[in-house]
C-alpha cells in the first residue's frame, strides 16, 4: 500500500448556536449562564476517522446536511474542529469555489495574481504559469479589461484555469466541475481527470452521482455526521439510490 | 507553491504556533491585498489620487475660517494652519486605519468563508494606502514649514516611531471592532461614531493646552491625543505635556489586547460570518 497522505482521526465539529444575543455576550465576558439552554446546537460532525492513501481519488458523498460541507471546510482550515486531528502529508489546496477573490473592477490579469495568491501560489510560480492559464482560459483578448464587464462564461473560464493549475499534492475540491458552457465544460472535465490520474490525492464533495462514478477510486457515504459507509464507487452509489428509494 | 510539505491541524492546539509561520508562507497576499485596495479605491475615478490632496486642503481652509477667524483659538508660537495641519493628518489616518482595519473581515466575508490564510493580512493590509495617503499631507506640512520658516527641533528623529506608534495603535483598535463585528454586528455602527466624536475629543483643531487641568487625566486617555501632541512637539517644537504617557499606555493596551482577540477567535471567524 502506497504512503498515506491524510490522516483523520476523531473528528468532530459541534455548532452551538444561540438566538439570544445577550448569551454571546456573556460568552465574551466569559460568564456561564447556567439557566440559559442552548436553543440550537448539534454535531455537524460526529467523531469520524479515516485515512486516505497517496494517489487515492476520493469522492465524499450524502445529502444535505450530512456533515459534508462541514468537513471539506476544516480540512480547508476555514474552520476548526472540536475534537480530534488531521494530518496532512504534502501541499494541500482546498478549492470550495472558483474565483474566489475576483475583483470585479481588477482586469483579467490582475484577477489571476490576486486569486493566485489567495489560493497559496507564489508570485515567481503564477508568472510561470501565466500563458498556460491565459491559454487554457480562452481570454486572451481580454486581460486588460475589468472584468465586470466579462460575460459570466469567460469569468467562469479565469477563474476555473487558475484554480486547474495549482501545483498541489494534495487536492480538497468542492463541486467546482462543469463550469462555463458545453465546451468549455467538457474541458474543464477532462482536466479534472487529468489532475486526478496525475498521481495526486483528490477529495471531493459532490451530489453528483455520475461524477463521483466516473473519477473516484473510492466512496465516503456520510449521514448525519458519521461515516454510513466507505467502499468503492460503484457499492456507495448502490447503497446511496436504496436509501433514495 | 507558498504552502507547507505537511499540516497537522489538532482540535486542542492553541494555533499561536501556526500563526508566525502562516503570515511568513503567505507574506506575497499582504502586498496582492494592498494592491488591489489601492487600485480599486482609484479606479474610474478621474483624479486619482488628488482626492488625498483635495479633502484635508478644504477641511483645513474650515478649520482656518472656523477657529483660527471666527473662534480665534490662540494657537501660540506656532502658526494655526501648521498646528491644524498636523492634527488633521494625524487624526485622519488613525480614523483611516480603524475604519478601515474594522471592516476588514466583514467587507471580505466571500473570501473568509471560502479559503483559509492567515485573517490578520485582511486589516494589515489597509495599513499601505492609509500611510500613502498620509505622507501627501506631509508634504503639506512641509512647504508648511518652509513657507513660516520653521526649523524642526531635535526631536524630529523620533518622528518614525510616533508614525509606528499611531500605526499600531490604530490597527489595535481596527483589530477589535473587526473582531467583535463578525460575532455583533452593533460595533459596525460604533466605527462611523467613533470617528466621529474622536475628531473633537482629540487635539485636532485646537492646542491641548487649552484643555482645564481636571480634565486632562480623562483627555489623555485617548491615544490620539498623545500621538497628535507627541507629532507637534516633533515637528514645531510645542511644548510637551507628561500625561501623554497615558496616552502610550492605553494605546499600548488597545493595540496588544486586540492582537491577542483576534488571533484567539481568529479559527472561529468562518462560523459567524
Amino acid at each position: 500500500m502506497s504512503a498515506i497522505a491524510l490522516q483523520v482521526s476523531d473528528l468532530s465539529k459541534h455548532y452551538h448556536r444561540s438566538v439570544n444575543p445577550f448569551d454571546s455576550i456573556g460568552e465574551l465576558f466569559r460568564i456561564r449562564n447556567r439557566y440559559a439552554k442552548p436553543d440550537y446546537s448539534f454535531w455537524a460532525l460526529d467523531h469520524i476517522s479515516f485515512k486516505v492513501h497517496t494517489g487515492e481519488v476520493v469522492g465524499i458523498v450524502g445529502k444535505n446536511g450530512s456533515g459534508k460541507s462541514t468537513l471539506l471546510k476544516i480540512l480547508a482550515r476555514i474552520t476548526h474542529p472540536t475534537t480530534g486531528r488531521i494530518e496532512l502529508h504534502g501541499r494541500t489546496a482546498a478549492l470550495l469555489e472558483v474565483g474566489t477573490g475576483f475583483h470585479p473592477e481588477l482586469n483579467g490579469r490582475e484577477n489571476i495574481f490576486l486569486n493566485g495568491a489567495i489560493l497559496g501560489m507564489s508570485r515567481s510560480e503564477i508568472k510561470l504559469k501565466y500563458d498556460e492559464i491565459v491559454a487554457f482560459s480562452e481570454v486572451e483578448s481580454f486581460l486588460e479589461m475589468p472584468v465586470k464587464h466579462y460575460s459570466s462564461g469567460m469569468y467562469v473560464r479565469l477563474a476555473f484555469s487558475v484554480a486547474a493549475h495549482l501545483d498541489s499534492e494534495i487536492m480538497i475540491v468542492d463541486e467546482v466541475l462543469a463550469v462555463g458552457d458545453a465546451d468549455f465544460q467538457q474541458k474543464s472535465i477532462a482536466k479534472m481527470k487529468q489532475i486526478a490520474s496525475d498521481g495526486r490525492t483528490v477529495l471531493f464533495v459532490s451530489h453528483n452521482k455520475s461524477a463521483v462514478l466516473s473519477s473516484c477510486t473510492r466512496c465516503i457515504f456520510l449521514e448525519q455526521g458519521k461515516i454510513k459507509a466507505d467502499d468503492t464507487p460503484q457499492k456507495i452509489t448502490q447503497i446511496y439510490n436504496m436509501i433514495e428509494e | 507553491m507558498n504552502l507547507r510539505r505537511s499540516l497537522i491541524i489538532d482540535a486542542n492546539d492553541s494555533g499561536w504556533k501556526h500563526l508566525w509561520r502562516d503570515l511568513y508562507d503567505f507574506r506575497e497576499l499582504f502586498w496582492v491585498f494592498a494592491y488591489r485596495d489601492f487600485k480599486v479605491r482609484y479606479a474610474q475615478t478621474m483624479i486619482g489620487l488628488l482626492w488625498g490632496i483635495i479633502q484635508p486642503v478644504i477641511t483645513l481652509s474650515i478649520f482656518i475660517v472656523i477657529f483660527q477667524f471666527a473662534v480665534k483659538i490662540d494657537s501660540g508660537s506656532v502658526p494655526y494652519p501648521l498646528m491644524s495641519l498636523i492634527g488633521l493628518g494625524t487624526w485622519s489616518y488613525f480614523a483611516f486605519v480603524l475604519r478601515e482595519a474594522g471592516s476588514a473581515l466583514i467587507n471580505a466575508s466571500h473570501i473568509v468563508k471560502k479559503i483559509y490564510f492567515p485573517r490578520l493580512i485582511l486589516p494589515v493590509s489597509k495599513i499601505l494606502i492609509g500611510l500613502v495617503e498620509w505622507s501627501i499631507v506631509w508634504v503639506f506640512i512641509a512647504i508648511l514649514l518652509v513657507y513660516y520658516q520653521i526649523t524642526p527641533p531635535i526631536q524630529v528623529v523620533i518622528f518614525p516611531v510616533v508614525v509606528f506608534l499611531t500605526t499600531m495603535f490604530g490597527l489595535g483598535a481596527g483589530l477589535w471592532l473587526s473582531a467583535l463585528t463578525i460575532k455583533f454586528r452593533d460595533f459596525q455602527h460604533l466605527i462611523p461614531f467613533l470617528t466621529q466624536i474622536g475628531i473633537y475629543l482629540s487635539p485636532v483643531a485646537y492646542p491641548s493646552n487649552l484643555i482645564p487641568y481636571s480634565y486632562q487625566f480623562l483627555y489623555y486617555l485617548n491615544p490620539v491625543a498623545g500621538l497628535i501632541d507627541l507629532l507637534r512637539w516633533c515637528i514645531t517644537g510645542s511644548t510637551l505635556n507628561p500625561m501623554i504617557g497615558l496616552s502610550i499606555i492605553t494605546g499600548s493596551l488597545v493595540f496588544l489586547s486586540g492582537f491577542y482577540y483576534f488571533c484567539r477567535v481568529e479559527r472561529k471567524m468562518a462560523d459567524h460570518l
